[in-house]
């Protein structure tokens, strides 16, 4: 089979730029330990509010022993609740999310706070928020007629 | 020995009485009914025939659903008590459901399901669910501004209030699974669900969502929201209001 | 004479380019209503009824209708011979034809608002769902068609190099059986019978990761008639020769190949699947890009020659050169221009840890209207250009017409698409009717959504002239001569191949065993995770 040599030189590139590309990924993942999404974990969406973490009380902002966040929330039609979540600068937060009724994202513009809800899973995703300030969790999901509306507030405040 | 341990007992007692607003903080569900599949079927499989039986029905401490109600859930005491008629059927066996155990409070309510079953609960909700809505009687002079309108199918952005119709549908007929149609409802009843909404004295909607809307809203857009509804009914008949509105 | 399919290519064409027109109009709306800028026409149950029939007839009618009469049309005049059973392509056409109707009935209704992707516990009218399935079934009857007419073709030439255009197609072909089994397996065993009422639940992460299955490969599917004609149609048009027989054949190979197991860079959010298969698949979606990039350098270098051969001199003298009156060359010129900056968005998409940033932000959505609707389907226009005269036997009505609408299509399509990316850097999220947010993110998303205004209503005109002249084409000026062979001849042509660049039992046999870990084991590990499923919800 006759390869051109520039073709040749040209596949010796498009290796190495697959071989930059995939490395820093999995360096990322390894040594840095940056994963999308990852925990899988079942729970009945029927039932959510009867029994179990996600009941009403349970929900909002608790802190861990290690003064680690965790946020519980529900995304429902049309808003995510608790609707005003509080949590400090520069401390790791984990939200525990579900849904009770269909599909939802959930994102916070300019962070990594990202996730899909998906009815019958609990979505968890550990970040950081590194600016004070108002921001906004907002559905990226198509969950209805409703959709455009269904956002909610996040106020990052001062350690302490 | 003994001092010690009476103080040792005097701190439990501390520690126990520090766990009690804990444990009402913990409390009950806003409501114990949960749309599993028994349930649902159960609801959709209920006998409209048996429940036009089961709303004459009356006892000696007990009224029937038609001296309230009104027979069919469409004329009842308008200062007073909910039209029934039209409503979604899952929502309607929700409300009965919840008044069985306590989860809405209302004596004359309770009392009236205390003794029926939830088929029974079920073929109700489903007469009802097929009855026609009558007019509701709305005063002429009653105005309904655009800001309300505005509120009905934009919300408000600064109070995160969502749209009315966004749930409860664009012509408020309400929606799957237990949203319950708005459109036709008494206007005295409207007014008074969302003041008891607001105040938490009607708090058997999940995760509080009712309340939280309910509690933003002003009293004047509760009452112009009433109107609204109530002639939403009306006007389906002749057309009714449009959906689009300038923002 | 051996070309039999004329007729059924010439209606498979016409129902894809139809919907076409119907999806662009469509969109247009879409675009002016999520402005704001025009509050008498919003509706959200317009809007969502509209973005779900837009994506499927671009997405599916569009697309599977434009491949399939492209097809028989290379099958008679690659292979010389009668397609393989031509009253099969007619049922093929009719079921699918069949099935879009029933679907179009409810999405045009408001019944099917479910999305392209219908991802359930939203559930559609029943109907919805089988005619999207019937569509999917009509496709693989082609399939079938496009497969034996190659190996009835190399039973009876043996030893005998399958010409390109036709080993492409076929793998195609091969690699949609693979991929469609995804949505098919969806639809059959949890989308019917749950709309249906047969089933009471059904598990949306399962739903999902089936779709995630097709999702990936469709646009494949989609993108492969492009290459087909960049390399075999374009250098011919160009004036100049195929650069390399044997790299197109490599690069079918690898996307049949790559192209299928691949699809949880789809779910990289969500959270039925975790990080082990995530990245499994990552490592796969980059493998993907290769042939994308051998393929760029292929017809790049096929274009710099025929350029040169015209006299073109210097580094870049040779684009000049090209003959620019020619519409399948301004296609290709513009196409590869689009795809480096679709491309490269593309890989951030793909990117296990950068794909947080992008997720269902409006970044994707400019992201594959670029990809697809640009390099895409500007090939598609420049192909019907070219298929035209040979189907119809008389000369397109304006060739001059035809360049400039393919100019506007790339320039409207790069105003549409550029502000879309950057409204989805700013954060705006996916499949919204407007932006009632709190936030001053809405004013700064404001100029970006009117420079879109103007991408969609030039995407519209374009789109106007790009059916004007196929319907004008019909009765214009008869052609004395039409040729079926002015396929592109390689510089090396190729006296022979080993096999495995013939024929696909090798390629099969490597997708099977991929397909069996990247998602056999996560479908198994769902089914025994057995989550709860979910009741229907309306919208």
């Amino acid at each position: 089979m006759h390869v051109d040599p520039l073709e040749k030189k040209w596949m010796y590139v498009v290796g190495f730029i697959t071989v930059v590309m995939v490395g820093s990924m999995t360096y990322a993942a390894i040594k840095m330990n940056l994963h999308p999404p990852s925990n899988v974990e079942a729970i009945d969406p029927k039932t959510l509010h009867l029994s179990g973490e996600f009941t009403e009380d349970k929900l909002g902002a608790t802190t861990n022993e290690d003064g680690s966040i965790t946020v519980r929330m529900v995304a429902a039609r049309y808003s995510f609740y608790p609707q005003m979540i509080e949590v400090p600068v520069d401390t790791p937060v984990t939200f525990r999310i579900t849904s009770p009724d269909v599909l939802h994202g959930v994102h916070v513009p300019f962070t990594n706070m990202s996730t899909m809800v998906v009815p019958g899973y609990v979505s968890e995703v550990t970040t950081t928020f590194l600016k004070e300030g108002e921001a906004l969790f907002l559905c990226n999901e198509y969950c209805g007629l409703g959709h455009d509306y269904m956002w909610s507030k996040l106020k990052v405040v001062p350690k302490g | 020995m003994g001092v010690l341990r009476h103080m040792q007992s005097y701190k439990l007692l501390l520690l126990f009485s520090a766990l009690i607003p804990f444990g009402l903080a913990q409390g009950a569900p806003s409501s114990n009914v949960a749309w599993t599949v028994e349930t649902h079927k159960m609801v959709r499989k209920g006998d409209a025939e048996i429940g036009s039986k089961i709303e004459t029905v009356e006892t000696e401490d007990v009224n029937a659903c038609t001296d309230c109600h009104g027979r069919g859930g469409s004329e009842p005491d308008r200062d007073k008590h909910p039209t029934l008629a039209g409503q979604v059927a899952a929502y309607t066996f929700k409300q009965l459901k919840d008044y069985k155990d306590g989860s809405r409070e209302n004596r004359r309510m309770s009392e009236a399901v205390e003794r029926l079953t939830d088929e029974q609960l079920a073929a109700l909700a489903a007469w009802y669910a097929q009855q026609p809505i009558a007019e509701v009687e709305v005063d002429e002079d009653e105005s309904v501004s655009e800001d309300t309108v505005r509120l009905v199918f934009r919300g408000d952005k600064k109070r995160l209030i969502q749209p009315c119709a966004s749930c409860h549908g664009p012509r408020g007929e309400g929606a799957i699974i237990d949203v319950p149609a708005i459109a036709g409802q008494n206007v005295k009843y409207f007014v008074n669900t969302m003041k008891d909404y607001a105040k938490g004295k009607r708090a058997n909607d999940i995760y509080s969502r009712m309340r939280i809307i309910a509690e933003a809203l002003t009293r004047e857009e509760i009452d112009e929201l009433a109107v609204y509804y109530a002639r939403l009914r009306n006007d389906q008949g002749s057309g009714g209001p449009k959906q689009a509105i300038a923002d | 004479m051996y070309n039999n399919s004329k007729a059924v290519a010439m209606a498979n064409l016409w129902v894809a380019f139809a919907a076409f027109f119907v999806a662009i109009v469509l969109g247009l709306y879409q675009v002016v209503n999520r402005s704001g800028r025009f509050p008498q026409i919003e509706s959200h149950e317009m809007y969502f009824a509209s973005v779900s029939t837009h994506g499927v007839l671009m997405g599916f009618v569009l697309t599977t209708f434009f491949i399939m009469g492209f097809g028989y049309y290379t099958a008679n005049a690659t292979l010389k011979r009668p397609l393989w059973n031509r009253g099969l392509a007619w049922v093929a056409f009719t079921v699918a034809l069949g099935g879009t109707v029933l679907a179009a009935i409810p999405l045009l209704t408001g019944h099917a608002s479910v999305l392209y992707t219908f991802y359930p516990p939203l559930k559609a009218h029943p109907a919805f769902y089988i005619g999207a399935t019937l569509l999917v079934v009509g496709s693989w009857i082609w399939c079938l068609e496009m497969i034996m007419s190659t190996v009835t073709w190399k039973r009876d030439n043996p030893g005998q190099v399958v010409p390109l255009a036709m080993y492409g197609t076929t793998a195609n072909a091969i690699m949609w059986l693979w991929t469609s089994a995804g949505v098919a397996i969806e639809m059959l065993f949890q989308l019917i019978p749950w709309s249906l009422g047969l089933m009471d639940t059904i598990d949306p992460g399962l739903a999902r990761t089936l779709f995630s299955w097709t999702l990936h490969a469709i646009v494949y599917f989609w993108l492969f008639p492009a290459y087909i004609a960049m390399y075999t149609i374009l250098p011919k048009v160009a004036g100049g020769r195929l650069f390399s027989d044997e790299m197109a054949r490599i690069a079918f190979i690898m996307l049949l190949v790559i192209s299928v197991p691949i699809g949880f860079h789809h779910l990289y959010m969500d959270p039925q699947q975790s990080a082990g298969f995530k990245f499994l698949h990552m490592l796969g979606t980059f493998g993907v890009a290769i042939p994308t990039l051998l393929t760029g350098f292929t017809v790049l270098a096929s274009l710099e020659g025929a350029g040169r051969l015209r006299g073109g001199k210097g580094l870049f003298g040779w684009i000049g050169a090209l003959n620019w009156k020619e519409p399948m060359v301004v296609a290709g010129m513009l196409a590869l221009f689009m795809l480096i900056a679709g491309g490269w968005g593309g890989m951030i998409n793909a990117s296990y840890q950068m794909n947080t940033l992008v997720h269902n932000t409006q970044w994707v959505t400019g992201h594959f209207h670029l990809i697809f609707g640009g390099t895409t389907v500007i090939m598609y226009l420049a192909t019907a250009y070219y298929l035209w005269p040979k189907l119809t036997g008389r000369r397109i009505a304006s060739r001059s017409m035809a360049v400039m609408q393919l100019w506007l299509w790339a320039i409207g399509m790069l105003i549409l698409t550029m502000p879309w990316h950057v409204l989805g850097l700013l954060g705006q999220p996916r499949r919204i009717s407007s932006t009632p947010y709190d936030s001053p993110l809405v004013a700064q998303w404001d100029p970006h959504e009117l420079a879109m205004i103007a991408g969609g209503a030039v995407l519209l005109f374009s789109a106007l002239l790009f059916v004007l002249n196929l319907l004008l084409s019909h009765a214009s000026k008869t052609l004395d001569r039409v040729s079926d062979d002015d396929w592109a001849v390689a510089v090396h042509p190729p006296l022979s191949v080993p096999r495995s660049m013939n024929g696909f039992a090798l390629w099969n046999g490597i997708v099977a065993v991929w397909m069996v870990v990247a998602y056999g084991i996560p479908i198994v590990q769902l089914l025994i995770l057995d989550a709860p499923g979910s009741m229907p919800w309306g919208y």
